[in-house]
């Protein structure tokens, strides 16, 4: 019994859709979580998917390229997606409105109504960079209604934050 | 022979007579069985003909139809020549049936007359000859007999006998006469035969030289083209046998269809813009079902932006496309699985496992499939939102030629006949509705598409036009396509992934392709390109420097280790070592006697000669400080005098305590720059200068937009005093406040409104609505249309900026051109 048990846990499976303007850092986060390395990351086209397992818990995680153009092509991604990191680059904050538009475009879909959202505030490592209460409100998360929501100060070069950040995916998607 | 029979001779029934008479009637009979034989013989002739001409006539139909199986297009000519070649048979076929005809109608008809008719009735007269000659020799020996006892007897026998002998006379001679008309008339019935028979036999030949001499043109076409055709025939052969060695060249492992693909490939393989890409062969394809995992062989066709795959034995129909979008696949090889040279194709949907035969397959496939990929990325995004994320084919400019190559391919013509070949009666669909509506959108939105238009001829300006722009900034790879907007270098994609890494207060990264760029960014990029940021950022990197090994930083080159391009970029743009470090300098303007450009800056290397120069057009100013600098290139909107000051790390928000720049006091002009306290920051004197490129320029590299002067009053104030419609579209684009007080309580609208100038007063005010319903509304991305608008009156013509830049090569590095496309109609600074 306590092996079936175990098995069950072991084989806990999420899907999760990685999001975000362009160089917020989704693929550092990624390769950082996947292989606990900071490779040298060239500007995704296309997207990046990969297996990371953490504590029990396998996380498929799609990172997609987030250029201006590509970012229609994110809604082919939602279908099955449990989770959605959604990614910030805390220091620039002259984009913070536009990711706030895409980060609530992306949550209205019909698709995405019952994924969870972890938003990495991610390069917390510079100095420009906003806190996470100040991008908490410039992104309208504190008006969200009937979600399942999270901001995780990170650093993906430093590796700082991330696995705080699975850790909580995985409870709050039960 | 002719044996002649005297009437007097028949008369005396002599022993001549009658030797002379058989003699007749034997070669009579000989004459008759030759005839018989002749009539025979031609009969069996005509006969054989007609069995002859029905085969001729039957072959000719056949040749007919080896005609109709050769295809019009390509063998056109080769069928014309058949079918006249048919006709010329049919005529001549023709022509001997008629011969046929005739000559036997000459020969056999007469021959069988002669026999039936005429000879019938000799024998019949012959018969009737022997008969009265039998009787005529019975009344003699009866005359004889009788008895002179008996005169009445006598008398009897001899009134018989003289009726008996006339009635031989008679028929004797009509006998005989018979006989000789049949001599006489002999030769005129042979030789007539023969003139009849060579009269049709003529008219045969002479209508048969007439056709073939009609057709002698034809010969010759043909002889030409058959020459020709030898040569071409003799060019493919060498060409196989060529192919042979190919084949025997190759290692035999790989397939040889696979190679025949991948020479079509490699010419597309020369860049990203080429669009034609096409690879087939076969690929082992494992199946999706879970419990058996089965690898199929299957035909794999790759072609631009399409997968499809099918069966070999399923020709005709049976074909699938693997992802309807490429667009959102990823293709990687496996390192962990099983099998060997095994790939995959993943998609949000699903997970293709394929393995190649070989290695050297393997990765071409996925080579080539990752380009592809990253073409339809990288095309299609311009497509209308109306076919894009369509399942089906999308067409877009190229729609033509990629339809021509569809149809280059048997697979797909095939398929266009089948009614279950789905993929292509989509595209025929598709294809029909694609070009409707390209026609829609040229007939609505003309203006749009013009302004669509206008941007990308921009965008290749700036990567061909502007100097150094073809090979990336840092590491010289070709064919950049990521630009750091802020700095204004061109980058090839690994360079901008390190960019990325600085941070965005250093370099700010777009993809020219991926990312849609504002008119007004695109125009700073004019005035910048890869030469002008090298000349600052790369000025002090000279060749002893590159030979000092103490420094440890080496040049990056386009394969260059990532650890070389993440230390050379740092140095570069972090650390920025190579830009030449700020002394005090003088500025040198001369006002250009061209009115179009208003001033010429350039920076004096030597304080000598300015002394001496008198000119009343030039001054000089001495600048002290890096930020003294930036407000001076912002003053004049001079982007690259500007691009120093900022490599220098001036303050971008700094305000000059300095009351004045002084100009040279040894200059004897008026030129002279009266400025008065007014707390401008270099933003607020770059909106004077009125040069968009410059305004752009500060704010992303992080002039603050709402700063004010001393009277309280910020950027888009001036802008609006101003009346410049594009940089207060410019500055409420970035996100200026069009609400902000000044210090008498003022702000842009009131300004406006007092001013009168209707158009700013609007885009102030449709911007102040947006704001507030995005204060309301968090999810509210913003009027679509003020964007639209926004977007419209800032798209700067360009074209006269573009000739300008062409004719402006004598630019030196230090001789800096003011920003061209300031508007003529602004003051631009105060003169006194």
């Amino acid at each position: 019994m306590g092996k079936i048990l175990t098995k069950l846990f072991s084989n806990k499976q999420m899907r999760i859709l990685m999001l975000g303007l362009d160089a917020a850092g989704k693929t550092t986060i990624l390769y950082k979580l996947k292989l606990n390395d900071s490779v040298n990351t060239i500007p995704t086209v296309g997207f990046n998917v990969e297996c990371v397992s953490y504590k029990n818990v396998k996380f498929n995680v799609w990172d997609v390229g987030g250029q201006d153009k590509i970012r229609p092509l994110w809604r082919h991604y939602y279908t099955g997606t449990q989770g959605l990191i959604f990614v910030v680059d805390s220091a620039d904050v002259d984009r913070i409105d536009e990711a706030r538009q895409e980060l609530h475009k992306i949550i209205s879909d019909r698709e995405m109504k019952d994924a969870v959202i972890l938003v990495f505030a991610n390069k917390q490592d510079q100095k420009e960079a906003l806190k996470p209460d100040v991008l908490q409100d410039r992104l309208g998360l504190s008006t969200l209604k009937d979600r399942t929501w999270y901001i995780q100060p990170c650093s993906a070069i430093k590796g700082d934050g991330l696995y705080e950040g699975l850790v909580w995916l995985s409870t709050a998607c039960k | 022979m002719v044996v002649k029979l005297d009437f007097n001779e028949c008369l005396k029934d002599s022993p001549n007579f009658r030797k002379n008479l058989s003699l007749a009637e034997t070669d009579l009979e000989n004459y008759e069985n030759i005839y018989k034989k002749i009539h025979e013989n031609s009969l069996a002739f005509y006969n054989d003909g007609i069995k002859y001409l029905d085969s001729y006539r039957r072959m000719i139909d056949f040749i007919q139809s080896l005609g109709s199986l050769l295809s019009e297009k390509e063998e056109g000519f080769t069928k014309r020549k058949i079918e006249n070649f048919c006709s010329l048979l049919k005529d001549s076929r023709q022509c001997e049936e008629n011969f046929l005809n005739e000559s036997f109608k000459s020969v056999s008809e007469k021959i069988n007359k002669f026999v039936e008719n005429d000879l019938k009735q000799l024998k019949e007269q012959r018969k009737q000859f022997e008969r009265i000659s039998l009787e005529l020799d019975n009344a003699y020996n009866k005359n004889s007999e009788a008895l002179k006892n008996k005169p009445q007897i006598c008398e009897e026998m001899e009134k018989n006998l003289c009726g008996i002998k006339k009635t031989y006379g008679h028929n004797g001679l009509e006998y005989i006469c018979q006989i000789n008309r049949f001599y006489l008339v002999r030769s005129h019935s042979i030789l007539n035969m023969i003139q009849l028979y060579s009269q049709s036999l003529k008219s045969f030949y002479q209508y048969g030289n007439v056709l073939v001499h009609e057709h002698d043109t034809e010969l010759a076409e043909i002889s030409t083209n058959l020459s020709l055709m030898n040569e071409n025939e003799q060019k493919c052969m060498e060409k196989m046998e060529h192919q042979h060695d190919i084949l025997r060249s190759n290692d035999y492992n790989s397939s040889c269809e696979l190679s025949s693909g991948s020479s079509t490939s490699s010419t597309s393989s020369i860049g990203n813009q080429s669009q034609n890409l096409f690879l087939t062969g076969y690929l082992y394809k494992r199946s999706h079902h879970n419990t058996f995992k089965k690898w199929n062989r299957r035909w794999f066709t790759l072609i631009n932006s399409k997968l499809f795959y099918q069966k070999k034995s399923d020709y005709n129909t049976g074909i699938n496309e693997m992802e309807s979008d490429l667009r959102v696949c990823k293709v990687r090889e496996i390192n962990d699985g099983e099998r060997r040279f095994t790939f995959e194709i993943v998609s949000p949907k699903c997970r293709h496992i394929l393995q190649a035969d070989s290695q050297k397959e393997c990765n071409l496939w996925v080579k080539t499939i990752d380009k592809a990929i990253n073409n339809a990325i990288n095309n299609l995004l311009s497509n209308s939102p109306l076919l894009c994320g369509n399942n089906d084919f999308q067409m877009e400019e190229n729609f033509d030629a990629q339809n021509d190559f569809l149809e280059s391919l048997d697979i797909f013509n095939s398929l266009n006949d089948s009614n279950n070949g789905g993929i292509s009666t989509n595209s025929n669909l598709n294809g029909s509705s694609s070009k409707a509506i390209k026609d829609l959108e040229k007939s609505s939105s003309s203006i749009s598409l013009r302004k669509k238009n206008e941007l990308t001829e921009n965008k290749n300006f700036v990567l061909t036009t502007v100097k150094g722009n073809q090979l990336c900034c840092d590491c010289g790879a070709p064919n950049p396509s990521w630009i750091s907007i802020n700095i204004g270098a061109i980058l090839c994609i690994e360079c901008s992934g390190k960019h990325r890494g600085l941070g965005v207060h250093i370099s700010k990264v777009r993809s020219l392709n991926l990312d849609e760029l504002g008119s007004e960014t695109l125009c700073l990029l004019m005035n910048l390109g890869n030469d002008l940021v090298n000349s600052i950022y790369e000025k002090m990197f000279t060749r002893e420097v590159e030979m000092n090994d103490n420094l440890k930083i080496q040049r990056a080159t386009p394969k260059c280790d990532n650890s070389i391009r993440e230390s050379w970029i740092k140095a570069k743009y972090a650390s920025k070592i190579f830009v030449k470090p700020f002394r005090k300098l003088v500025i040198k303007i001369s006002k250009s006697v061209n009115e179009e450009k208003n001033y010429t800056i350039s920076i004096v290397d030597s304080t000598e000669n300015i002394e001496n120069d008198t000119d009343s057009n030039v001054s000089y100013i001495n600048v002290q400080t890096k930020n003294e600098l930036l407000h001076l290139a912002c003053s004049y909107g001079d982007i690259p005098l500007m691009s120093y000051a900022i490599a220098l790390d001036a303050d971008r928000n700094s305000i000059i305590d300095r009351a004045n720049l002084y100009s040279n006091e040894n200059s004897q002009t008026n030129f002279q720059i009266n400025e008065t306290l007014n707390g401008y920051s270099p933003l607020i004197k770059a909106v004077h200068s009125g040069s968009i490129p410059a305004v752009e320029l500060l704010i992303l590299n992080g002039a603050k937009l709402n700063l004010c002067d001393f009277n309280g009053q910020t950027a888009l104030h001036h802008a609006t005093i101003l009346n410049n419609l594009k940089l207060v579209c410019l500055l409420l684009k970035r996100g200026a406040d069009p609400l902000s007080l000044d210090k008498n309580n003022v702000d842009p609208i009131m300004i406006a409104t007092d001013n009168c100038q209707p158009n700013i007063v609007t885009i102030l005010r449709v911007a102040k609505m947006n704001n507030d319903l995005k204060e309301q509304d968090l999810t509210y991305s913003g009027d679509p249309m003020f964007d639209e608008i926004l977007k419209d009156l800032l798209t700067i013509n360009m074209n006269n900026i573009q000739s300008k830049t062409k004719n402006s090569d004598d630019t030196h590095t230090t001789d800096y051109n003011s920003d061209t496309s300031r508007s003529s109609d602004q003051t631009t600074f105060t003169l006194q």
